[in-house]
C-alpha cells in the first residue's frame, strides 16, 4: 500500500527515515532524489538537525560528522578513523583523563583583567599635574612682575590667583597618587586573572595533546578494517585507506562505521541508492 | 621595548601571525610572548592584538637593565661571588650568612631605583 508521493525506492517496512525534500516525500533506508535539484548541503543540514523535519531520522552518531556526506572533498585520515572507531563504541585509554581535564577547564574561570581604566586615570592625572604646574609657574612670573611694578591691587590679585593655582596643583598631585595606587591594585588583580587564563591555556594545550593521542589510538584499532574497505570500494584503486581518493576514503570509512542517520551521496559509485545502502550498511540519501 | 604576552590560543595564533608578517617591528618572539620595537608601529601592533583578544593580551613596556646603574654594587658582587662559590650545593642564604653579602630577605624588600 503506497501513499501519495512515495517513490519507487521505498523500502517496505523500513520507516526509520522520512525525507521531504525536492517536493516529494519518501520513506526508507535508500532514498534517491537524483534530478530533483536538492542541494547536498541543505540535505546534510536537514539530516543532522533534529529540529529540521524535512529529514526525520535517528541522531547522527560520531562518524556522521566526518563521513555523513560522500563528495569529492578530502577527509583528515586520523580524525575520520577515530570517529569511525567511536561510532563502533571504541574508547581511548586517555578518555578518563580527557574528561577530567575538560571538566577542570569548564570549572576554571576566565576573569578579565580590567587595568585599562586605571591606566587611563593615571595618564589623565599626570597630564593635569603637568598643566597645573605650568599654571603655577606662569602666575609666579606675573606676581613677580606685579611686585616690580609695585601696584598693591594688582599684587594682591596676583597673590590670590597664585594661591588658588597652588591649591589646585596640590589637589591634582593628591589625585595622581590615588590614581597610581589604584593602578597598582588593578595590576595585582590582573595578575590573578592572568594566572587563571594561563591555567586555561595550559589545560587547553593538554586537552589537545590528549585528543591527538586518543585519535591515534582509536584510528589504529579500525585501520585494518578501513584498509580492507578501501580496497573493496567500487571504483577504487587504493591499496590502503590513507592513500585512497576522497570519495573512496569517505565510502570506506562509512562502511566500517556504524551510521544510523542517512549518508548523503553526491558522487556515484553504486548502481542506485539501494545498492549503496546495502554496501554501506547505512541509510543513504542520494541527491 | 614592548613586551606582549598572550593568554589564549586565539591570541597566541594572532601573535604568531603578527610576528611573521611584521618582522621589522618584532625584536624577538618567545612562544606565546614577544618583544616589539618601541615605535608607534610596535604600539599599533600590540594594541591591535589587545583589541582583537580582550583580556588575553598583556602589554608591558620594558627598559634596558644596566646592572652598573640599576643594581647596587653589593647585589652585583654577591651574584658574582655566589656563582664562583666552592661548594655548589650551598644555598645562597647560607653562603651570605656571616659575610657582607646581602641576605635574600633584605634584597626582596628593596626595590630597584627606577
Amino acid at each position: 500500500m503506497r501513499g501519495p508521493g512515495r517513490g519507487e525506492d521505498e523500502d517496505e517496512g523500513e520507516r526509520t527515515v522520512r525525507v521531504r525534500l525536492g517536493d516529494v516525500e519518501r520513506f526508507g533506508r535508500a532514498v534517491d532524489l537524483t534530478g530533483r535539484g536538492v542541494d547536498p548541503e541543505t540535505a546534510l543540514r536537514a539530516v543532522r538537525d533534529p529540529a529540521d523535519d524535512r529529514v526525520v531520522c535517528p541522531a547522527p552518531g560520531p562518524a556522521h560528522e566526518r563521513v555523513g556526506m560522500v563528495d569529492g572533498s578530502s577527509v583528515p585520515p586520523l580524525a575520520t578513523l577515530a570517529a569511525v572507531a567511536r561510532s563502533l563504541g571504541e574508547r581511548a585509554s586517555v578518555d578518563g583523563r580527557l574528561a577530567e581535564r575538560r571538566a577542570e577547564l569548564e570549572r576554571t574561570p576566565a576573569p578579565t583583567p580590567e587595568v585599562a581604566p586605571a591606566r587611563e586615570r593615571v595618564a589623565e592625572a599626570r597630564g593635569r599635574v603637568e598643566e597645573r604646574r605650568e599654571r603655577v609657574a606662569t602666575l609666579q612670573g606675573r606676581l613677580q612682575a606685579a611686585r616690580e611694578v609695585g601696584e598693591s591691587a594688582a599684587e594682591r590679585d596676583a597673590e590670590e590667583r597664585l594661591a588658588d593655582a597652588v591649591r589646585e596643583l596640590s589637589e591634582a598631585e593628591t589625585e595622581r597618587l590615588a590614581a597610581a595606587e589604584a593602578l597598582e591594585r588593578a595590576r595585582n588583580e590582573a595578575r590573578e586573572a592572568r594566572d587563571a587564563r594561563e591555567r586555561r591555556l595550559e589545560l587547553q594545550d593538554h586537552i589537545d595533546n590528549l585528543e591527538r593521542e586518543a585519535r591515534a589510538e582509536l584510528a589504529r584499532r579500525v585501520r585494518p578494517r578501513a584498509d580492507a574497505a578501501a580496497v573493496a570500494t567500487p571504483g577504487s584503486r587504493a591499496t590502503r585507506f590513507d592513500a585512497a581518493d576522497p570519495v573512496t576514503a569517505r565510502l570506506a570509512a562509512a562502511r566500517v562505521a556504524d551510521l544510523r542517520a542517512p549518508v548523503v551521496l553526491v558522487r556515484r559509485r553504486f548502481d542506485g541508492a539501494k545498492a549503496a545502502a546495502a554496501w554501506l550498511d547505512a541509510p543513504v540519501l542520494r541527491v | 621595548m614592548l613586551l606582549v604576552v598572550t593568554y589564549s590560543r586565539g591570541a597566541r595564533d594572532s601573535l604568531r601571525n603578527v610576528c611573521r608578517t611584521h618582522e621589522s617591528s618584532v625584536v624577538r618572539r618567545f612562544g606565546r610572548a614577544a618583544l616589539f620595537e618601541p615605535t608607534h608601529h610596535g604600539a599599533f601592533l600590540a594594541l591591535r592584538l589587545r583589541e582583537k583578544h580582550p583580556g588575553d593580551v598583556q602589554v608591558e613596556r620594558t627598559s634596558p637593565f644596566n646592572e652598573f646603574a640599576d643594581a647596587p654594587d653589593p647585589v652585583r658582587e654577591a651574584a658574582r661571588a655566589y656563582e664562583d662559590r666552592d661548594a655548589p650545593s650551598t644555598p645562597y642564604a647560607a653562603f651570605a650568612a656571616g659575610t657582607d653579602h646581602p641576605a635574600p630577605e633584605r634584597m626582596r624588600e628593596r626595590d630597584l631605583e627606577s
